[in-house]
């Protein structure tokens, strides 16, 4: 079973739906019960760094999730803001993340010809690879486009946390895998049948390690 | 926005980023790496200086000054000072506030080393006097008098002594490079801070005044010198050294040698400044590689100990009721800008502090940051 974290950040419903359309069993909670059972986790988010942090910490999941996460290596994909909560700290805000990948959230950064680029980063751009894993199995063909929709982008410290980069004005970090936790900017519930066939990699391939 | 390198943010007043994100901070580190390389480099410089020290101090029973305070990187200068062969004599500032260890590490480090101690101890009641007058100022600098007198009794000592050299344990490596107007303070600003709010008169303080620090520079060329610059300096390893071969102890904290420190850093600063000391130190560690970033957020992220009976304690001694101290915890924030200092007179003196930084007989760091 997978479970959907509801910590009222997030737009639950459309992760939901695409679990149903590829027929995998899923459901959202805010039970801590529901939580210690699930086989893999989901983080989504959208919204405030801070606000994220706080409306997590308030709903008193932080310490089962960490048992979970942090000692049964139950496998997580955080999305979006649920992948910036996953790091240290977001320029966004002033709490602390997560910090569970040795990572830090900011703003894009762009030099002065590139000031008509808009904030957030909105809509459909690719991925580049840097290294194979089941999340983007049968993904790496060229024409695989994932929907984006944010300000903030995540600066890993280790370079080997780097799953795939996307190029808006720079180079970024679109997706991030350390051992069992796997974090990605996009929003595969709005990226279609790309956005499927991750949510099934995840589903299907990603293991307790 | 965050620094790419170290764990400085846009907070930090005079911080400016390049084009990779990394901070003017790093940079300066960068800089100074290079005017002070450690390993052979640094070895022959530092065999230079001792040579020099030596030399200048022929004819003296010691040849160095070094202000202790039982901390790591005092007593490691004690150390370090001994292996080069020099003949300190050790200076210790007592304002009343010391730590048990503290006191035990400067004496189990002295003897050890075979080096003599002058003790200057202030009248308590002046110094709780001075400090009630510097917490009712409602500035960050509440252990200046402390660094002042520090300061003038090193010299004093020095011209006493016909010693040419106060060594110095700084280390930019370690400590860091405190942030531009964070803070400022010299003789000028703790007279006139007394003068407005002090109850008793200045007599045991040994403040410094510009006429007499001048007088050292000019007249009797004392240099300050700061070794560990040149020494690949490693605090962990440090303190396992010190543990090891003199049974030095270690106190549970930067600066935390001395209790009103401890109270400034951990209570006074960050509670009311919103200054975290923890940044500047975290940040030189991760530099130099002694502390991996990660580790670094997350250590910043708990907050600071502080123990409520070290309030209590800083409370009696320095006779606030409990209202009183209340209140001068809430006054509208001040800056050594809102009472008179020497900083006009040093900028209108760059000319000259930039020659006698050249010369060695003033910091860089003076020069840097109380010229303009």
């Amino acid at each position: 079973m997978i479970v959907i974290v509801d910590y009222k950040m997030g737009n639950s419903g459309s992760i939901l739906n695409m679990f149903k359309r590829i027929g995998v069993e899923a459901i959202i909670s805010s039970n801590v019960s529901d939580i210690e059972g699930a086989d893999k986790l989901i983080l989504p988010g959208v919204g405030a760094f801070d606000n994220g942090i706080k409306n997590l910490k308030d709903s008193g999941l932080i310490p089962v999730l960490e048992k979970k996460v942090i000692k049964r290596k139950a496998p997580i994909l955080g999305i979006c803001l649920g992948m910036q909560l996953l790091t240290l700290r977001s320029e966004e805000g002033c709490l602390s993340g997560l910090g569970w990948v040795d990572a830090e959230t900011v703003r894009f950064r762009f030099t002065e010809n590139q000031a008509s680029l808009r904030i957030p980063h909105m809509g459909w751009n690719t991925v580049n690879l840097m290294r194979y894993n089941v999340l983007f199995e049968n993904l790496h063909n060229k024409d695989a486009r994932f929907y984006f929709a944010h300000s903030y982008n995540v600066r890993c410290n280790n370079e080997k946390d780097v799953l795939s980069t996307t190029h808006y004005g720079h180079d970024f970090v679109s997706s991030i895998q350390k051992g069992n936790i796997f974090g990605v900017q996009f929003h595969p519930e709005k990226s279609h049948r790309f956005g499927m066939q991750l949510l099934k990699n995840f589903c299907m391939h990603a293991r307790t390690l | 926005m965050f620094c790419s390198r170290c764990i400085l943010d846009s907070r930090i007043p005079g911080i400016t980023f390049d084009e990779n994100g990394v901070c003017n901070y790093c940079k300066i580190h960068d800089e100074m790496c290079k005017e002070y390389p450690t390993g052979e480099k640094g070895q022959k410089i530092l065999t230079k200086i001792a040579e020099n020290i030596k030399r200048g101090g022929r004819k003296s029973k010691y040849d160095c000054v070094i202000g202790v305070s039982g901390g790591c990187d005092s007593s490691y200068l004690l150390y370090l000072a001994r292996k080069l062969g020099l003949r300190p004599l050790a200076v210790h500032f007592d304002n009343t506030w010391n730590s048990t260890i503290a006191v035990e590490n400067i004496h189990t480090m002295l003897k050890k080393l075979d080096i003599e101690l002058y003790t200057y101890v202030i009248d308590n009641e002046e110094f709780n006097d001075l400090s009630r007058a510097f917490l009712s100022a409602s500035v960050p600098e509440i252990d200046a008098p402390t660094d002042i007198a520090l300061t003038t009794i090193l010299y004093l000592a020095a011209e006493k002594h016909k010693i040419k050299y106060i060594l110095n344990a700084h280390t930019f490596r370690t400590e860091g490079i405190s942030p531009i107007g964070w803070w400022y303070f010299d003789g000028k600003y703790v007279q006139s801070i007394h003068r407005q709010l002090g109850k008793r008169p200045m007599k045991t303080f040994p403040n410094l005044w510009l006429r007499q620090w001048l007088k050292w520079l000019i007249l009797n060329r004392i240099k300050r010198i700061r070794p560990l610059y040149y020494v690949d300096y490693r605090k962990e390893e440090t303190k396992r050294f010190l543990t090891e071969n003199f049974g030095w102890r270690w106190y549970g904290g930067h600066h935390m040698e001395n209790k009103f420190t401890f109270f400034n850093h951990n209570y006074i600063l960050p509670k009311k400044f919103d200054i975290d000391l923890r940044l500047v130190e975290f940040s030189a560690l991760v530099r130099s590689g002694q502390m991996a970033k990660r580790e670094a957020l997350e250590k910043i992220s708990k907050p600071m100990p502080i123990e409520e009976n070290l309030v209590n304690e800083v409370k009696k001694r320095l006779h606030f009721t409990d209202e009183e101290f209340n209140s001068v915890l809430s006054l509208p924030k001040k800056t050594a800008k809102n009472y008179e200092t020497y900083r006009p007179t040093f900028k209108r003196m760059r000319s000259f502090f930039w020659l006698m930084y050249k010369l060695d007989l003033v910091p860089k760091s003076f020069f840097i940051k109380y010229t303009r």
